[in-house]
């Protein structure tokens, strides 16, 4: 696999090319600035960025705006974007192409290599991956009147898994429970929130999507 | 009773006064006429002299009624500063504070002399008196009257003269002040702003002061948060990448995974070392403990610059005190980088109600006023209704002057 990083900060982005490496994974190019990851990304065409969301020149949110520029010019191109704090807004405006191929963690998840290093491989094949931190103000969070408030607390609890780029069987472990058992939940969510069929892999990410749009 | 100066020196004030009747007629006569003839080319002509002239007169007679009734008197005339003359005229047609002028010179040449011509005749009467007795014995024939009576003997003479000299004395001692007052006063009232036109005035600069305080805590947050952002909790995510490579590899590999622990303890103590610096970025622990004085001097003496220190800062509330204490550090911290100065003073003593510090080298001068750091200082510094002033010519040397009401 074929990464470019994009981190202002020296220190994490040999960190990440570190970690990346020791794993098999071939670091092409690194930026610390979102022009030059812009270049990078259009060079080397990677199979996955991993994008700081706060990086110069105005050190706000250029790194987020480049991995969305970046999946429109190549649709579901997979982008891990890290961040020091999440918020729901920009895990919303990620996943609004609904293509999948999304992860959005904080950088401490990092730590957890094993972890991590799932995640991108996740997030490569075009999966979801969201921070259980985003997913918890999720939870707490239950509109009235919304399609959410269809949902059973247990399929609530299982969608949550799923935004967190869980696998039906990496869920049923969490939950103790068979993964057939899980796959009933995962139907019933999906016909719940209205989700045309198609493959198994989009519906995950249109219910997430309709979990962070609620 | 409102306070005024002393005797002496409200009988200087008259006298100076007094003195400017002929300008001030004169110039109150010019004024008219120009205006007057303002449709002619001639009154423009008058006026771009007279006005300015009645504006110095006019400043003058304000700061002398300010040091009588020891109270600040304040004008605002519209700025006309780089206008061509026909504009200026009209402008100063429409500030009411130009007619205002105008108005205390008819006042000041009638009401106000008068005044100021009582209380000097009252207080040259003793001396009157005296003169009078002396005129008596020489001249009988020609000062023999008084008060309409005819004085033949010499203990009537002495008698008058000394009933003259203590009735004139207490006349004018009981009658100096309120003399002054009323002369002063209606001088104030017409160069002065109105009550209303200074709670104005008061609110625009509090307006601005608040403005410039909001600004200065808002860039101070954005600050801190910057700094933790970037420092703290970046080092802190490298720790736990280190961590956790580290724990990977700790079987495969151990002579990596111990590096990368090596790395990490470095990591942890860079961290700390940067919360400490956010830390003092907020409130410096020697401000905390020490106080002021201590905490300039602190910062003092981190700099590779001899100091003369002198220190004497009155109790001042703990938002003041670090106000005046940051502004210091901005100083300092600008003297270290940029000044290269080998020596230095700072000095913060209580001065009438306010705090008074100095803060100067011998260095390069040419500091930079729009850069953020001073801008923040008087953006603090404002919210207490503290001023800044640099003096930072190119060549040296630059004497930083903070000055704050803490009445």
């Amino acid at each position: 696999m074929r990464v470019v990083i994009g981190e202002d900060h020296a220190l994490l982005r040999d960190g990440l090319a570190r970690i990346l490496r020791a794993h098999d994974i071939e670091v092409v190019a690194t930026a610390d600035n979102a022009p030059s990851l812009v270049r990078a990304l259009r060079e080397h065409a990677p199979d996955l960025a991993i994008v700081d969301v706060r990086m110069p020149p105005t050190l706000t949110d250029e790194g987020l705006r480049v991995a969305i520029d970046a999946r429109r010019e190549r649709p579901a191109f997979p982008v891990l974007v890290l961040s020091q704090y999440v918020e729901n807004l920009y895990a919303r405006e990620l996943l609004e192409d609904g293509a999948g191929g999304v992860g959005y963690l904080l950088k401490d998840r990092v730590s957890d290599v094993g972890a991590f290093i799932q995640a991108v491989h996740q997030v490569a094949t075009g999966g979801t991956v969201l921070d259980p931190e985003v997913v918890r103000h999720l939870i707490a969070r239950r509109p009235q009147g919304s399609r959410m408030e269809r949902l059973t607390d247990r399929e609530r609890e299982v969608l949550g898994l799923m935004a967190q780029g869980r696998s039906n069987a990496a869920i049923a472990a969490a939950l103790f429970v068979t993964e057939k058992a899980i796959s009933k939940h995962t139907n019933a969510i999906f016909s719940k929130l209205d989700l045309p069929v198609s493959a198994d892999d989009n519906r995950r990410v249109l219910a997430v999507l309709a979990y962070l749009n609620d | 009773m409102q306070p005024t100066a002393g005797r002496p020196q409200i009988m200087l004030a008259h006298a100076v006064a007094v003195l400017l009747f002929g300008p001030t007629v004169a110039l109150l006569v010019l004024g008219v006429v120009g205006t007057a003839l303002t449709p002619l080319g001639i009154g423009v002509l008058l006026l771009l002299g007279v006005v300015p002239a009645t504006r110095l007169l006019a400043t003058g007679q304000r700061s002398m009624a300010q040091e009588i009734l020891q109270r600040p008197i304040v004008q605002d005339y519209v700025d006309t500063q780089g206008l061509g003359p026909i504009t200026r005229v009209q402008r100063w047609a429409k500030d009411p504070a130009r007619w205002r002028d105008l108005l205390w010179e008819l006042s000041s040449i009638t009401i106000g002399f008068t005044l100021s011509v009582l209380s000097i005749a009252l207080f040259l009467y003793p001396l009157w008196s005296i003169v009078w007795f002396g005129l008596w014995k020489g001249l009988p024939d020609a000062f023999s009257d008084a008060y309409g009576t005819h004085i033949t003997t010499t203990g009537q003479a002495i008698l008058t003269a000394v009933a003259g000299v203590i009735v004139g004395s207490v006349l004018w001692w009981f009658t100096v002040k309120p003399i002054a007052r009323w002369r002063f006063g209606l001088d104030a009232f017409l160069l002065g702003l109105s009550r209303q036109a200074v709670l104005a005035r008061r609110v625009r600069e509090v307006t601005t002061s608040r403005a410039l305080g909001a600004d200065a805590a808002a860039a101070e947050l954005r600050r801190i948060e910057r700094d933790l952002h970037d420092g703290a909790q970046a080092r802190l995510v490298a720790l736990g990448m280190n961590l956790g490579l580290a724990a990977e590899l700790i079987e495969k590999d151990p002579e990596a995974a111990r590096q990368l622990l090596l790395e990490a303890r470095d990591n942890s103590g860079d961290a700390l070392q940067d919360i400490r610096s956010v830390v003092r970025g907020i409130h410096p622990p020697v401000l905390a403990d020490r106080g002021l004085a201590d905490a300039i001097r602190a910062v003092a003496v981190d700099l590779p610059i001899d100091f003369d220190l002198d220190l004497r800062p009155p109790a001042i509330s703990a938002p003041l005190e670090s106000a005046i204490y940051f502004g210091v550090a901005e100083c300092l911290a600008n003297m270290g980088k940029h000044s290269r100065a080998t020596s230095g003073w700072v000095s913060l003593a209580p001065r009438d109600d306010a705090i008074q510090v100095e803060v100067g080298d011998n260095g390069i001068g040419g500091a930079d006023l729009s850069g953020s750091g001073l801008r923040g200082v008087a953006g603090r510094l404002a919210v207490f209704d503290g001023t800044m002033e640099v003096s930072s010519p190119p060549g040296g040397p630059t004497i930083v002057t903070m000055e704050v009401p803490c009445g």
